[in-house]
């Protein structure tokens, strides 16, 4: 199958850099899947799943076969000369984003204690970081079974 | 003359004291690291997406109008209504970090006809409320680590005020990094509107091909639109994590010339404590061998 280059990059990460055989991608128009050789073409990119289907060696040897799904905020698709890149916000991989979330959470808990000011505040500051620590935690060993 | 006993007491709170500054400069030191280490991480993003959006611009830039992006604007006039984001630090004894920032805010506030102020950083909030400014007191910030997150948090609430029309142009007063052991310098730039300009500058067209054709969908004005907000969030951040770093160069920098001046006062401490262990000792053998004398003169 026809495969073009794809340059999936979040802004801490890079997501994916390589062949790739399709991608779909929710966009303000709906959702919209590429294939090799797809006309140019710059779209925004709403909140959504991405869908893309590595191809080529690299990802074999990246332990990647068959479609990855990862879940994109807001961002930019461009098409140009079967060269795909998508710029997004965040991405996370299903599995990540309950770790993603309470660790905004924890960063969230933290600021809060740190300007409590009242007793009430400081538990309530400090309970919400322990709940976000913990889920952390759960979330971590959830990966390594 | 002051005793020994409270010379030793003076040294020792001196030395401790130092020990804290000392601590502190360390702190600091990582706490900057670690900072320029993760912004360094998101600039290859920032950098891409400022290129779409300059390409953008050199293609289709002459027929798009959107209240991002003005090409009307004078940089130079400053009075409407302006929205005015300033960071500061969350703490003090870091030189006159904070007072610079803040003092370049203030000017920014005589320009204006009216102001509304977003305050990041403790010190700066306290600053603004006991010297009786009108700060927004819903938008709360600490200046405690900056992250991308809090850069989207502090971006989606001014876009809400931007859009609600609380006003007209939004400026960020912020700490530029200057790289190694200095304060930054602390100045103020325009986020909305945007100046066009600031994505064509000269010299670096080359790497932009206008001659590609692309397909916008739904149209150019919504997609630059869409991604202008993203690019406002690498803009922010990036002013958040300048202010941090600077901060906490301006802490290492205080916090090394205290070193300094413990150490020096260490050494006169004791040259003085050392001044006065003589002198006892020797008035104690004077008075000894005086005795000694009187006694033996008494004997003959």
């Amino acid at each position: 199958m026809a495969t073009f280059k794809l340059h999936f990059m979040a802004s801490d990460h890079m997501v994916y850099e390589g062949d790739a055989e399709s991608v779909s991608v929710m966009t303000t128009e709906g959702s919209i899947g590429i294939l090799a050789y797809h006309s140019n073409l710059i779209m925004a990119v709403v909140p959504g799943i991405v869908e893309y289907v590595p191809a080529g060696k690299g990802a074999e040897a990246a332990g990647m076969t068959g479609k990855q799904i990862s879940v994109v905020s807001d961002g930019l698709l461009k098409v140009e000369n079967n060269d795909v890149m998508i710029l997004v916000d965040t991405a996370e991989n299903p599995e990540e984003i309950d770790e993603a979330r309470a660790k905004r959470a924890e960063e969230k808990a933290r600021e809060d204690l740190k300007r409590a000011n009242s007793n009430r505040d400081v538990a309530l500051a400090s309970a919400e970081l322990s709940r976000a620590l913990s889920r952390i935690k759960a979330s971590k060993s959830k990966h390594h079974l | 003359m002051p005793s020994t006993k409270e010379i030793k007491n003076r040294i020792k709170s001196v030395s401790d004291t130092q020990k804290i500054t000392n601590a502190m400069y360390l702190i600091s030191s990582t706490k900057m690291r670690r900072a320029r280490k993760e912004a360094e991480e998101t600039k290859p993003y920032f950098d891409l997406l400022r290129k779409e959006i300059r390409r953008m611009f050199a293609i289709e830039g002459g027929e798009v109008h959107s209240r991002y992006y003005d090409a009307d604007v004078d940089e130079n006039v400053a009075g409407g209504r302006n929205g005015i984001l300033v960071i500061t630090g969350d703490k003090g004894l870091a030189g006159a970090y904070n007072q610079n920032v803040i003092k370049e805010s203030m000017e920014l506030m005589d320009k204006s006809d009216e102001y509304r102020l977003y305050v990041v950083g403790d010190f700066g909030w306290r600053f603004y409320r006991t010297h009786g400014y009108p700060v927004c007191e819903d938008f709360q910030h600490s200046m405690n680590q900056p992250s991308l997150a809090m850069a989207r948090d502090i971006t989606r609430e001014l876009l809400d005020d931007f859009d609600d029309g609380l006003f007209d142009r939004l400026y960020v007063c912020y700490t530029e990094f200057s790289g190694g052991l200095s304060f930054g310098t602390a100045m103020h730039d325009r986020l909305i509107p945007f100046d066009r300009d600031d994505f064509v500058p000269e010299g670096e067209e080359t790497d932009v091909n206008a001659s590609t054709v692309f397909e916008y969908e739904p149209d150019v004005k919504t997609v630059l639109e869409r991604i202008m907000q993203s690019y406002l969030v690498g803009y922010v951040y990036s002013a958040l994590v300048n202010s941090y770093s600077s901060e906490q160069s301006a802490r290492m920098m205080a916090m090394d010339s205290a070193n300094d001046n413990a150490s020096e006062l260490l050494g006169q401490l004791k040259l003085e404590f050392n001044h006065l262990r003589q002198n006892a000792i020797t008035q104690e053998i004077t008075e000894i061998s005086s005795g000694a004398r009187s006694l033996r003169n008494k004997g003959n």
